[in-house]
């Protein structure tokens, strides 16, 4: 329901590694759902592109999508949303994500990406449940919360689940204090939005989500993106059919831990060297100076997505 | 094989207890207009399915026809000592009577009514309301004439109910049904004493057959004709009305939400918000504003700002089983998949139309004023004019807070509207003049766009 510009003014957007790398991972998992088959070329991209629209421009250079849709829910920064958008095809609407997914044509399909800088709450639910019901059979859905304590003061279990009590007590069921520790939050928020989906896909025959996406990452606060595809066994299919070579970023089970994004800090003459290796073997050890193997397995399941960032003198 | 059985067959007198214990006194009686319908439905070939709404009705035979038809009558009446329906509505055959309308269930491959779906309707009713029952049936040369003494029935091992023939009418018009009951139970004696049972009975036929009422039918209850109660459901200029439509399994759904005209006080009535249910025409959940239809559980709780909010689902099927309501008619069966759906439907469609309340009744007075300006110019349509609009959202074009006219008053000393009449040297000029003339100045010279 309040898509970003909170953070969007305070945060630098473009700026943030990990998201970064979690947008080419994505970038790199259409494309191969477009070789299975899913014709992504002509899906409608909607997210929340604030000011800087750092997906829409990645999804139509490197994806060709050319029906973009950028919702905005803050009415006070229309002009200057409207002044940094970057192509003329993308069409911005200021409104609220609830009025916007109900107008979502069932005729084509979708990526929709809810990316929120919140933790789960009733609105955000009311969405998924939303999407699940609009989305047209063969869309993507991406959703992104804060799964930090909600409670910026106290990490107890006890003040997190009252905190989820109150914003999402209908799909809670039967869960225990001990679901509601820090380290189980990004699980149970998890399954708390897959909850709301499906209770939105209810009476939808042989219609199902199908995961694919099951990220954690931190560049401020831990953060997790989870997605699939809405679809029948056609769908899932093609989803078995798709080249998973490499794409270990990849989460065909909600039962699998996340793939956690983990960015570590190199210099950009470390990098050339690194980048000059890869792919590298397992175990393979740089000659000039020590690295901890865990530091070169981590890079070399990112640096095909990892940007680089310079200054320019403007 | 077993080398003993044992019995267990229903003893007649507990299936006719238990067979009546789940519906009131009003469901029977909305059962037997609901036969009265169907016999109707049948020997004037109404198509009960979305062409029912339109204002102009094509029969499928012939459309002449169908135009030269008066409304059929159906005529309630009641007191203490009898309950009597009365009908023109075509009649039973000797033949349906003897093979199909008195088995309690439909048998497989028989002729379904439109708003008859198990086949225990017409029983049920009059089992529940009195002993001694009277069933008389005339259609163009035959007709029937049974007669049911109930105790002596249920004692009876044998489930036949013999009839005699009768003479049919000459004139299709008066082809029809009479239904007496007399030596009613007592509990039904009762019911019929309270002050409230007939404004209630009334309150509930011009709701649930507001389609039919006027248009195919009158109903009379005790001597009066009941009038059709309107679904409040408006638009206007600014504000359309959502709308959706979807087949599965069989079903055809159409549904729409948005806003209720506004009453002569600009206001809204709570007790007409919330959703309408019908199933073939026939409403079985009206102004719903609880957990059935989603409030509370994928909607928000119903609260009074959401009072404007009307909802109209239809459901149509050529086989009635196949609809999501339950026995009684009164209620949905939420079990149902094509319900299932249509409530995450109904919920998506809604809300849109509850976000624009939420910010109607904001504290925030630039966020509500716009909504309030739309909602003011809302007029009830006639739902007969629904089926020709396109599917499409709920919008309501509000004007941008910036745009929306305010009114500034204030007082001022009378010598200081004098300094600057003179100033100005427009004596013959109004305060109220001035004072336009005094902002539009100031705005062009300091505030330029």
């Amino acid at each position: 329901m309040k898509p970003i510009s909170k953070s969007a003014l305070s945060v630098q957007y473009d700026l943030r590694p990990a998201k970064q790398v979690e947008r080419r991972m994505l970038v790199d998992a259409f494309q191969r759902l477009a070789q299975a088959g899913f014709e992504i070329r002509d899906y409608q991209y909607t997210g929340f592109g604030s000011i800087y629209f750092v997906d829409f421009i990645i999804f139509h250079k490197l994806l060709g999508i050319n029906k973009l849709v950028s919702i905005e829910h803050d009415g006070s920064l229309e002009e200057r949303v409207k002044y940094n958008c970057p192509f003329k095809c993308v069409d911005i609407k200021i409104d609220l994500s609830t009025n916007i997914i109900p107008t979502l044509s069932q005729d084509i399909n979708h990526i929709l990406w809810l990316d929120y800088d919140e933790p789960v709450k009733s609105s955000i639910l009311d969405d998924m449940y939303l999407a699940g019901s609009q989305l047209s059979s063969g869309s993507i859905i991406l959703i992104t919360v804060d799964v930090e304590p909600p409670d910026k003061e106290s990490d107890e279990p006890k003040v997190s689940k009252e905190y989820f009590e109150n914003e999402a007590s209908k799909y809670l069921g039967t869960m225990e204090i001990q679901e509601f520790t820090k380290s189980k939050l990004p699980r149970m928020s998890m399954l708390v939005l897959l909850k709301a989906l499906k209770e939105g896909m209810r009476g939808r025959i042989g219609i199902e989500y199908h995961p694919i996406f099951n990220f954690l990452y931190a560049d401020d606060h831990r953060m997790i993106t989870i997605g699939g595809v809405i679809g029948s066994e056609v769908e899932k299919r093609k989803i078995r059919k798709m080249n998973l070579e490499g794409a270990i970023y990849l989460r065909t089970n909600i039962d699998d831990n996340p793939y956690e994004i983990k960015v570590t800090p190199f210099t950009r003459k470390e990098r050339h060297l690194l980048d000059s290796a890869m792919p590298c073997p397992v175990g393979w050890q740089l000659q000039e100076f020590k690295l901890s193997e865990e530091d070169v397995n981590t890079y070399r399941e990112i640096y095909r997505f990892l940007p680089s960032y310079v200054e320019i003198l403007l | 094989m077993s080398e003993l059985i044992a019995d267990a067959r229903p003893t007649k007198g507990l299936f006719l207890e238990m067979f009546v214990r789940d519906l009131s006194l009003e469901d029977c009686v909305l059962d037997l207009v609901d036969n009265s319908i169907d016999s109707l439905v049948r020997s004037r070939n109404i198509d009960v399915s979305e062409s029912l709404i339109p204002a102009t009705v094509v029969s499928k035979e012939s459309s002449q026809h169908e135009t030269n038809l008066e409304p059929a009558n159906i005529d309630i009446s009641f007191d203490l000592d009898h309950f009597q329906v009365k009908d023109n509505c075509g009649g039973i055959s000797v033949k349906d009577a003897k093979e199909e309308v008195f088995r309690f269930g439909h048998l497989e491959g028989a002729i379904e009514g439109q708003l008859g779906v198990y086949g225990i309707g017409l029983k049920r009713a009059i089992f529940k309301i009195g002993n001694e029952i009277s069933i008389e049936s005339r259609m163009v040369d035959e007709g029937f004439k049974m007669v049911i003494d109930v105790p002596k029935w249920s004692e009876d091992l044998d489930w036949t109910l013999p009839f005699d023939t009768i003479e049919g009418t000459a004139d299709q018009k008066t082809a029809g049904t009479l239904i007496r009951i007399e030596s009613l139970r007592v509990e039904i004696i009762e019911r019929l004493k309270s002050g409230t049972f007939e404004s209630r009975l009334k309150e509930m036929i011009e709701r649930t057959y507001c389609l039919f009422l006027n248009r195919y039918v009158d109903v009379t209850l005790n001597g009066h004709k009941i009038e059709p109660k309107a679904i409040p459901l408006g638009d206007s200029e600014e504000v359309n009305i959502a709308k959706e439509e979807f087949e599965e399994n069989g079903v055809k759904v159409t549904m729409y939400a948005g806003l209720a005209g506004r009453t002569e006080d600009n206001e809204w009535k709570q007790v007409d918000a919330g959703w309408y249910i019908a199933c073939n025409g026939r409403l079985v959940v009206t102004a719903d504003r609880d957990k059935l239809t989603g409030w509370g559980v994928e909607l928000p709780i119903f609260v009074p700002k959401y009072r404007g909010f009307i909802g109209l689902v239809f459901f149509y099927s050529r086989r009635p089983l196949l609809l999501p309501w339950t026995t009684t008619k009164q209620g949905l069966n939420i079990e149902s998949l094509v319900y299932q759906r249509a409530l995450t439907r109904m919920t998506t469609i809604a809300r849109p139309v509850l976000n624009f309340l939420n910010s109607m009744f904001s504290s925030s007075e630039s966020e509500r004023e716009p909504q309030r300006i739309a909602a003011a110019g809302i007029k009830s349509v006639d739902i007969t004019e629904l089926t020709e609009r396109p599917d499409i959202q709920f919008i309501a074009r509000t004007i941008k807070p910036e745009e929306m006219a305010i009114s500034v008053q204030f007082s001022v000393k009378q010598k200081e509207i004098d300094r600057i009449k003179k100033c100005l040297g427009k004596y013959s000029w109004s305060a109220r003049r001035i004072a336009r003339y005094t902002f539009d100045h100031f705005l062009k010279t300091e505030c330029p766009e």
